[in-house]
């Protein structure tokens, strides 16, 4: 070990004791957690799964009653989806993405642990409903009304409302981190068109994720009010509308189809580059056409709604998007079989598995271009063959790509090589039993077979056919069984993998198996699309001088963790930043949260009380800044002196905040878009009689909110020339005037002549209105903990005019001053919208 | 960097960035309006103004298109090794432009074939 990887060994490494292992930030280690973890679900919800098929192997069997049936087919979907399909493709992004960009760790290490502990909070959440009472029973997808009170008593559905709420915030947050980390933390080098395509799935996937999934958790918490607050959003009988809840739920549900499926078409790109020995033909149309599924993606949503009575003329646009999301999907599949068919294929496992992925997914994609059609759609709606259809998209589409990745990656992962032979039969067994299980259902679904029964007379001539089903259910299991088997065996006792079995053209390949806590002992510098087969495509011949390798001397000398940033487009270094040390704090934040969301399910305020109060603690302990700030400027090995001090688009936290504020931009968007459609169809409004709102207050809160974000822009102003004291000064009157404009907002509240269970225009006039508070407050808090760290970290003073050299540019805490600003400015939009809505639009201004 | 140099390097930036999303950005527009406005045009008498929706949102995807194609024809056709890094980053986003102007604008033109067909019922 040179006297460089004994320092890097000693900066970035963990002890071996359980505090450090739930203290790890590591993102190798939160990427194996996730993956297991999520495999674990994938168990689970199989066995829900043998369970439903056995209950349907014959007509009128009672090995599963009716109650029993609906939690058993709610949970598998809500498994699978939630708990397994998403986050196994974050744990494979949280692993790799790093290795393969060149880099020491993802941007926000601590937000990673956070993301990790909520999934798992949310899933032992979910599955806890088992234990108390009755799980979820209205189905993954909880249509209201069943899913509303008076169709869904008990706490069923809360379990199954409060687990999304919480895993939104997980997904968000790795999304966040993943976007700002493919963004700013590429290796030197590695340009836009040098990326490769797991890179692009996982940020196509991360952007996706971003803008569909607040409506979801939007909805959740709708219907978690409508439940328990006594609210109407989803009641048609004081004004509500049960289908905003469709349009809530599929605004994410298909995009989520597509959140699965781009990295995992990413994942075979790289499968089928390396068994190809041929680096993907046409990227540049692959990039494409991966980003226009991800757009085309938003145009979908209706396409699962088209038997709801919607008009025939808005049904043929979202017909036509359907069609249209095909194009691309097509220019991906023949990419790959131009590639293998120009490549020297190695058959392999994961090579089995692409294969297999690029059969089942074209007949999903196929079946998918047939319910596009209305009139079919309205025929098969609701039957087998729409399980069929998905099960062929996203079991073909995700599930055979991830299996493919397991086996891909396991010698990196674990250090050890897999049984190839027990591999290729479990590839072999799996295709049999999933073609045996789903092919036949698409033609119990044309007979007539509806979806969500748990059992089915004689004499229908469906009881051969789901016999067949059950029947590849079981092989399924089967072949499971024997991959698990093989991994583990693999595991304790494989042959030693070497760092690169594989001969593989992408970074990862170059770090040891399994790769040491700081990835690289010298970070890479790339020339080419395929890193490590340089400019030789077909990989042929590796050029050692393709990889060359730089190291960062602060981080040597003064054992800091550190990473390089690069720009977005080209990538070339821009600054040093640091990465944080391990925290227990990410844990005690994800436990917070959860007993915030039992307040809910055991109606304790209390507890809520306290969980809110805990992750505020755990956040203060979270940003609590403990290290001497660093130097200005750190030099590379290369001669190449960076600065440490970036603010705006260079600066990993100003994409993070943007990326916090587009998500929250989706949240009022789908309030405004609820709002507006529950007052289309409202015969009068306010609904009941209502006098519209006084226009005196909230337009003077308004204005207070305004000079609020102009004292903070002053603020901003003044922090960039190094003027401390006006920059705290500026911060403290915007916090005084958020108090100011919180409280005129909470005396219209009290005034009101209606309340939020009155009708649905109460409810949404006062979750609206609280909503928005709620993020005032939180941009007050930001606002006096920055003016608190302005006191710890000691900001710096710069004198005025002194900002010449670029290195120099921003003075110390510029940067946390700007985010908090750009926050804050965007809370004031938020409540200018929320006026124009609520207040302007009533009145017909 | 001088004023001037950021200016022009911004204005490239932001005619790129046209070149690569303002067919998408058309398309969800087109979308977006023609869903919405649908229901109330036809209730009103005015289903034909479901046109000049479609004729704003084509307009802007061809000029997109217009202006990657000519961007991506101005791009020497060297080897990526030969070429500045910004060359060959451009003529990637401009490559991801031409294949959304041209997809876009069939989902902008297969939205209209509705509105053609089906009109107001």
């Amino acid at each position: 070990m040179t006297a460089e990887t004994a320092t890097l060994q000693r900066t970035w490494a963990h002890p071996a004791t359980v505090t450090a292992w739930v203290s790890s930030v590591d993102h190798k280690q939160i990427g194996l957690r996730y993956i297991v973890t999520a495999f674990g679900f994938f168990l689970t919800g199989g066995i829900l799964a043998v369970l439903m098929r056995t209950q349907l192997i014959t007509a009128e069997n009672d090995f599963l009653g009716p109650g029993a049936y609906n939690q058993v087919f709610t949970m598998h979907g809500t498994t699978m989806i939630f708990l397994f399909a998403t986050p196994i493709l974050i744990g494979l992004g949280t692993y790799f993405v790093p290795l393969m960009m060149g880099a020491r760790d993802l941007a926000f290490p601590r937000l990673n642990a956070f993301a990790y502990w909520v999934f798992l909070l949310a899933g032992l959440l979910l599955y806890a409903s088992f234990v108390t009472g009755g799980a979820p029973d209205a189905g993954w997808f909880a249509y209201v009304p069943l899913s509303n009170e008076g169709f869904s008593d008990g706490k069923n559905m809360d379990f199954w409302a409060s687990g999304i709420v919480f895993l939104g915030i997980s997904t968000s947050a790795g999304a966040i981190n993943f976007i700002v980390s493919i963004l700013k933390f590429r290796a030197p080098g590695m340009g836009l068109f040098r990326m490769p395509l797991f890179l692009w799935g996982v940020i196509d996937m991360a952007i996706t994720i971003l803008i569909a999934l607040p409506y979801l958790s939007l909805a959740a918490v709708l219907l978690l009010m409508d439940r328990n607050l006594g609210t109407h959003f989803f009641q048609p009988q004081e004004g509500g509308n049960p289908l905003l809840w469709q349009h809530l739920f599929w605004l994410w549900g298909h995009p989520e189809v597509y959140i699965l499926l781009l990295p995992a078409l990413g994942i075979i790109s790289t499968i089928v580059t390396v068994f190809a020995r041929q680096t993907i033909l046409a990227y540049s149309l692959v990039v494409a056409a991966s980003l226009a599924i991800g757009t085309l993606s938003f145009g979908l949503w209706v396409h699962h709604m088209f038997s709801t009575g919607i008009d025939l003329l808005p049904m043929s646009f979202f017909s036509a998007a359907s069609f249209t999301i095909a194009i691309p999907s097509g220019i991906s599949i023949f990419a790959w079989l131009a590639t293998i068919w120009s490549g020297r294929v190695v058959i392999r496992a994961p090579f089995l598995w692409a294969l297999g992925f690029i059969f089942t997914f074209v007949i999903g994609g196929i079946s998918g271009v047939m319910t596009a059609v209305v009139p079919f759609d309205w025929q098969v709606h609701d039957t087998y063959f729409v399980v069929a259809h998905f099960h062929y998209v996203l079991v073909g589409g995700v599930v055979f790509p991830i299996m493919g990745a397991l086996h891909h990656w396991f010698p990196k992962m674990s250090g050890r090589m897999y049984h190839e032979g027990l591999a290729q039969v479990t590839f072999w067994l799996f295709f049999i039993g999933f073609n045996t299980t789903f092919f036949v259902q698409h033609y119990l679904g044309l007979i007539g077979m509806p979806r969500r029964v748990y059992t089915y007379s004689e004499g229908l001539g469906w009881d051969v056919w789901n016999l067949v089903s059950s029947a590849g259910a079981y092989i399924i299991a089967v072949a499971v069984i024997l991959m698990l088997v093989n991994l583990v065996r693999s595991l304790l006792a494989g042959p030693p993998a070497g760092d690169d079995p594989w001969e593989g053209d992408s970074l990862e390949w170059a770090t040891p198996s399994p790769p040491p806590p700081y990835n690289f002992a010298r970070l890479p510098v790339v020339h080419s699309r395929a890193a490590l087969w340089g400019d030789d495509a077909s990989g042929h011949a590796r050029e050692d001088e393709s990889v060359r390798t730089f190291a960062i001397e602060d981080e040597l000398r003064h054992g800091r963790r550190e990473a390089v940033t690069t720009s977005i487009l080209d990538a070339q270094p821009e600054a040093v930043v640091r990465l944080p040390a391990d925290s227990i704090a990410p844990l005690l934040v994800a436990l917070s949260l959860l007993v915030a969301s039992t307040g809910p399910l055991l109606d304790s305020a209390v507890l809520y009380a306290a969980g809110i109060g805990g992750a505020l603690i755990g956040a203060a302990i979270w940003m609590w800044p403990i290290d001497d700030p660093p130097p200005a400027r750190v030099e590379l090995s290369t001669g190449d002196i960076l600065t440490t001090r970036v603010t705006s688009a260079r600066s990993p936290g100003w994409w993070g905040v943007v990326l916090l504020m587009v998500t929250e931009a989706v949240i009022f968007g789908g309030f405004t878009s609820s709002y507006l459609m529950i007052r289309g169809d409202a015969p009068a409004w306010p609904l009941g009689g209502i006098d519209p709102p006084d226009l005196l207050v909230p337009a003077l809160a308004i204005g207070v909110l305004v000079a609020g974000s102009l004292v903070v822009h002053w603020a901003d102003r003044g922090m960039r020339f190094g003027d401390v004291r006006r920059a705290r000064a500026g911060l403290a009157a915007g916090a005084v005037l958020g108090v100011v404009f919180l409280a005129m907002h909470a005396s219209q509240l009290l005034r009101a002549e209606f309340a939020h269970d009155t009708n649905a225009y109460g409810s949404l006039y006062y979750a609206i209105t609280i909503v928005h508070g709620a993020h005032l407050a939180a941009g007050i808090g930001m606002l006096l903990w920055t003016i608190a760290r302005s006191r710890i970290e000691r900001f710096a003073l710069r004198p005025e005019g002194s900002a010449e050299s670029p290195a120099d540019a921003e003075a110390p805490g510029e940067a946390n001053v700007r985010h908090v600003a750009l926050y804050w400015h965007f809370v004031t939009l938020a409540g200018l919208l929320m006026f124009a809505v609520m207040y302007l639009s009533v009145r017909g201004l | 960097m001088h004023l001037q140099q950021r200016r022009s390097s911004a204005g490239r930036l932001a005619l790129l960035a046209f070149a690569v999303v303002g067919a998408p950005a058309a398309w969800t527009l087109h979308l977006v309006a023609v869903y919405i406005a649908s229901h109330h045009f036809c209730d009103m008498g005015i289903g034909w103004a479901l046109h000049g929706f479609t004729l704003i949102a084509a307009s802007q995807a061809v000029l997109a298109l217009v202006v990657a194609v000519a961007w991506y024809r101005r791009l020497d056709d060297e080897s990526e090794r030969d070429q500045p890094m910004t060359d060959v980053n451009d003529r990637f986003l401009l490559s991801t432009g031409l294949l959304f102007g041209g997809l876009f604008l069939l989902g902008i033109a297969l939205n209209e074939l509705g509105i053609i067909l089906e009109g107001c019922g």
